[in-house]
């Protein structure tokens, strides 16, 4: 799963049928060691009503999302599954 | 799925019969900041875009499922154009 922030949200009218009426996140990956954003950018449906600035987690493999969309039929392959309300680091890296 | 804006299309006549009457775009994929992420790759289009459009795509073997019943050899696919994308101020 990625570990990543809710950075944007994206609007689109004209797109596939799977995606009508999903909401399309902007994930941005934290790089856990480094403790910051990567700068890279992942859009994934959300299915848990996370909001922008939240730290989310993201399945990121289409055999998974098909799972959490139920649609095996469905050419989403990034979902944001968790809103991370904290997170413990226990022992050193 | 990933960002990117079209910046041409490519002709092939002469392809794989599963893969008649595609169409396919030249992409640059970019990040969120608008920052370039590598070459510019090939892309199916399954929204009909046009030049210049930012859109998402998909990539590996769901890039393909738009195409169902028929499977076709395509790994990266255009699916939905961004009319409007709103980002957390920093």
């Amino acid at each position: 799963m990625i570990y990543g922030k809710v950075v944007g949200h994206l609007w689109s009218t004209i797109e596939e049928k799977e995606f009508v009426g999903k909401k399309l996140l902007i994930i941005e990956p934290i790089d856990l060691a480094a403790g910051k954003l990567t700068g890279e950018t992942i859009v994934a449906v959300d299915t848990v009503d996370a909001g922008i600035g939240e730290i989310v987690l993201v399945v990121y493999e289409g055999g998974s999302a098909r799972m959490v969309l139920n649609d095996e039929k469905t050419s989403v392959e990034a979902v944001v599954v968790g809103v991370v309300d904290h997170v413990k680091v226990e022992a050193a890296i | 799925m990933i960002l990117g804006r079209v910046i041409g299309k490519v002709v092939a006549t002469q392809k794989d019969q599963k893969l008649e009457g595609a169409i396919f775009r030249l992409v640059q994929l970019i990040t969120h900041h608008g920052k370039k992420e590598g070459s510019p790759v090939v892309a199916v289009d399954f929204v009909q875009c046009g030049d210049s459009d930012l859109v998402y795509l998909v990539k590996g073997r769901e890039a393909s499922f738009p195409w169902i019943p028929e499977e076709a050899p395509i790994d990266l696919a255009i699916v939905g154009i961004v009319d409007k994308m709103e980002k957390l101020s920093s």
